[in-house]
């Protein structure tokens, strides 16, 4: 599949081998790490660089592609283009004494430095944030995901919610969307041998030929789960019963590891927000060491 | 010549570290009317041979060529191609669908193509989209329907009623509906059962009679013997030979081919190596191999 | 001692006027090797379904090792009755190989550690425990046949259906299973094993054959004896096997060949000798 969140690599590193549940908590700590504030913007660009490179090093470990990355960043491209005319092109709302004048044209609009320095900001934060998530989805199988996923669902149980029915339904529909989208591959040369075309015509056509995909692609589906539940059923299944389970999910050494430095991690970063906001001179400090100008 | 390959090469992924050829350097030629069969094992390259005559994929280079089309993803190539082709030739050149019309393909449990709310619209809507006027395209389905021996009682039902038998005729006779003058089926007769296609080779041995140019892509050898005129050999996306039936079935290289030859070849072959006394090679037919064998107690 | 299948006066319909299965009896013995041919729409998957109480019999009755088929004995009719299906995509539920090896062994809640054991035995069994990482994607048809057969095999029941299971392969797929079949009811001969198929040759090779028509029981017996008139055979549009066509054409040439022989190989090395 070509999408943002990339595909499971073939390999077998250090990140491949966590325990997913590790994986998904490590995640969402270093997301929030990326939108915590952290004072003016030379600060927050220094500070988010240092995580990135931070995460480029985990991304090393666990082999993830660099290009691949770069690719998944052609995905928010246009989200980055909307941004720029959003906070650089429109007339800062306000109080705009404070504020630094990148480009001012003589019918009186102006560009700040702060609108594009936001951009930027707000970019910067978006990519760290998709290379976590990509470092996620290429170090974890999808099935790995679900057992993780039914993991953090458990407690629910306590309240007879039947979190297993969940779990397997997601893992069916993950291990039969290879077999639709071929099966809809096939579908389409089929139409188009028939005379569809499916990239002209208009809104109307297009619909209909749309309608000449989705049908026989339900039909299918629809026979396909028939099947799917007999061949269930005759081997045992009973979705309220109570089942054994073949993979289980290890907590081991290297997660105690990882869940340590992910903690250092986080100790490390909001330290950092708090003196960039707090501590006076902090600033001052890093200008001096980095030499950048204040904004 | 209908159709021709000229060195056709295709790469599977072109850009993917794990691409390979499809095709490799595939060249041959079909006449008007032939009854061609091409077999290969899984892989072989069949499908995607086919599929390069109606265009719904592009040999990397080289190209093939039926009647004064041309396809081919080297637009060099092409260009030159159709330099000298007339100009309303030149525009068909580039309509697909004009291509579409004159090769009807027939895939692999077509069944699965049906959508439309009742048999009849379901048919036309080949003819439909070929431009066909609507009543033109409303006779063209009536006759392909009863080609395909399905009644009238049938038009105004649901296609998803029917028997699956009944479903794979209606949608063949979707592709004969469009009346093309070559028609192509990939494995017609997967997962019939021994009647239905009995039936089914009988409906394509007709329509070969009526004029169309037949090409069948399949493993089941008893077919190939029964119909085909001329049968070509895929292996590992190479070109192995192209030949007779009699000619390949009686030949000793099938089996690196990883082909099921029909059980008569294999009894004549088994008796030929167990070294049986009289000569038998040339014989071609059952009754005739009878003969032979019980005539020692005649 | 009970048979390993009993069927009375079955019946069955999915529509109310079309009876798909008519007051059927027959019985099988245990380890038995029985063929069921018949066309599309003859009914055999339905009376496989019955069997396996996928299905609801409308009336009559249906034993598996004495213990009659119904809702209250649901579950231990699983555990006597496997079957393997047609379509090797749809009924591939796990993610990976071992993974659908293992999802009857989670539904028995077969402890993990011997799971694990049961998983590797049955795919050795099958030639598969070198893609038990791989998913169904990445397999031939034929290789998700081999996993289907091992998830039944792994659960150790005394009676196993394949209804057309190579119906959906090439050749070389074909080939394959049959040989595992072959192999399997070797190894396993207390299996009774009931074999749903358009392929007359294999039909030949077993123990009985039943052939269904219309819902109907029109022959049962001996291979020998259910495909001994031809022409009643071929009026259902059935053929016969090779080997027996051969053997009716010489014997009316006054060359009669042993009823032992059953296939090509020995029926040439017969007629050089």
């Amino acid at each position: 599949m070509n999408s943002v969140f990339g595909k499971l690599t073939p390999y077998n590193t250090i990140i491949h081998r966590l325990d997913p549940r590790v994986k998904i908590i490590s995640l969402i700590a270093l997301m929030v790490m990326c939108f915590l504030p952290y004072g003016n913007y030379a600060n927050r660009f220094i500070i988010l660089g240092g995580l990135f490179l931070i995460i480029l090093f985990i991304m090393l470990l666990g082999r993830v592609s660099f290009l691949s990355f770069l690719k998944s960043l052609r995905h928010i491209w246009f989200m980055m283009v909307f941004l720029v005319i959003i906070f650089a092109l429109i007339p800062q709302a306000g109080d705009t004494s404070t504020k630094h004048v990148m480009i001012a044209f003589e019918n009186g609009y102006t560009i700040y430095w702060e609108g594009v320095l936001q951009t930027l900001h707000i970019s910067f934060r978006l990519g760290l944030m998709l290379s976590l998530t990509l470092i996620l989805t290429s170090t974890t199988s999808p099935m790995d995901l679900t057992y993780a996923f039914e993991w953090f669902l458990s407690p629910l149980r306590l309240i007879k919610f039947p979190t297993q029915i969940i779990s397997m339904t997601l893992s069916l529909a993950l291990r039969f969307i290879p077999t639709l989208l071929s099966e809809a591959n096939k579908i389409m040369k089929a139409q188009k041998s028939r005379g569809v075309d499916y990239q002209r015509g208009f809104l109307g056509k297009k619909i209909k030929s749309v309608t000449t995909l989705i049908v026989p692609l339900l039909v299918s589906c629809f026979s396909r789960s028939d099947e799917l539940s007999l061949a269930m059923n005759a081997r045992g299944y009973e979705p309220y019963e109570k089942r054994t389970s073949y993979n289980i999910l290890i907590f081991g050494l290297k997660d105690v590891v990882a869940i340590f430095v992910v903690l250092i991690l986080v100790g490390g970063f909001s330290t950092l927000c708090y003196f960039t906001n707090n501590v006076e001179g902090f600033d001052d400090m890093i200008n001096m060491i980095f030499g950048v100008a204040t904004f | 010549m209908q159709i021709k390959c000229e060195n056709i090469k295709y790469i599977y992924n072109p850009k993917d570290p794990n691409s390979y050829y499809a095709l490799d350097d595939i060249s041959l030629e079909i006449e008007k009317g032939d009854f061609v069969a091409i077999v290969g094992k899984t892989g072989s390259g069949k499908s995607t041979l086919i599929q390069t005559f109606n265009g719904l994929i592009l040999p990397t280079s080289g190209y093939s060529q039926v009647e004064y089309f041309y396809i081919t993803s080297d637009k060099k190539l092409f260009k030159s191609k159709i330099k000298n082709l007339s100009k309303q030739e030149q525009i068909d050149n580039k309509k697909q669908y004009m291509l579409r019309k004159k090769v009807g393909m027939v895939f692999q449990f077509p069944e699965y193509q049906l959508f439309a709310e009742t048999v009849l619209k379901d048919v036309m809507f080949g003819p439909r989209n070929f431009k066909v006027p609507e009543e033109e395209a409303k006779e063209l389905s009536k006759k392909a329907l009863s080609e395909v021996g399905i009644s009238e009682e049938y038009y105004e039902k649901s296609p998803f009623e029917l028997s699956g038998g009944e479903k794979r005729r209606v949608a063949i006779a979707g592709i004969l509906a469009s009346n093309p003058d070559i028609l192509i089926l990939d494995e017609p007769t997967a997962g019939l059962d021994p009647d239905g296609k009995k039936d089914l080779i009988k409906l394509i041995k007709e329509i070969h009679e009526s004029g169309k140019t037949v090409i069948l892509v399949t493993h089941d050898m008893d077919v190939v013997m029964e119909c085909a005129s001329k049968v070509v050999v895929l292996n590992d996306a190479k070109l192995m030979k192209i030949c007779t039936p009699e000619e390949l079935f009686n030949g000793d290289d099938f089996e690196t081919f990883a082909l099921e030859i029909p059980t008569f070849y294999k009894f004549k072959k088994m008796l030929i190596e167990k070294g049986y006394k009289k000569d038998i090679s040339s014989i071609n037919d059952f009754d005739s191999l009878m003969g032979v064998l019980g005539e020692k107690h005649e | 001692m009970s048979k390993a299948i009993e069927v009375k006066n079955l019946c069955f319909s999915y529509e109310k006027d079309v009876q798909k299965i008519k007051n059927i009896s027959f019985s099988v013995e245990k380890g038995e090797y029985v063929t069921l041919i018949g066309h599309n729409g003859s009914g055999k998957s339905t009376l496989s379904k019955l069997l396996c109480y996928l299905l609801e019999a409308d009336s009559g009755e249906i034993y598996l090792n004495g213990i009659k088929v119904c809702e209250e004995n649901s579950a231990k009719i699983r555990k006597i009755i496997g079957i393997v299906f047609q379509n090797p995509d749809n009924q591939f539920i796990g993610s990976t190989v071992e993974n659908d090896i293992a999802f009857g062994l989670e539904n028995r809640r077969v402890p993990r550690e011997e799971m694990k054991e049961l998983v590797l035995k049955y795919a050795q069994k099958v030639g598969m425990e070198k893609y038990l990482k791989k998913a169904p994607d990445e397999l031939s048809g034929g290789q998700k046949q081999r996993v289907a057969i091992a998830g039944i095999l792994s659960l150790n029941n005394e009676i196993v259906i394949f209804d057309e299971a190579t119906s959906m392969l090439d050749p070389e797929g074909v080939e394959d299973i049959k040989r595992l079949i072959r192999e399997t009811k070797r190894e396993h001969p207390d299996l009774t094993f009931i074999s749903i198929t358009h392929d007359i040759e294999e039909a030949y090779m077993s123990d009985r054959v039943i052939i269904l028509n219309k819902g109907e029981i029109y022959k049962d017996g001996k291979p020998e004896e259910v495909f001994k008139d031809k022409d009643e055979i071929r009026k259902i549009g059935l053929d016969i096997p090779f080997v027996l066509k051969v053997k009716n054409a010489l014997k009316t040439k006054t060359l009669q060949i042993p009823d032992e022989i059953k296939n090509i190989d020995e029926l040439s090395d017969f007629l050089c000798k």
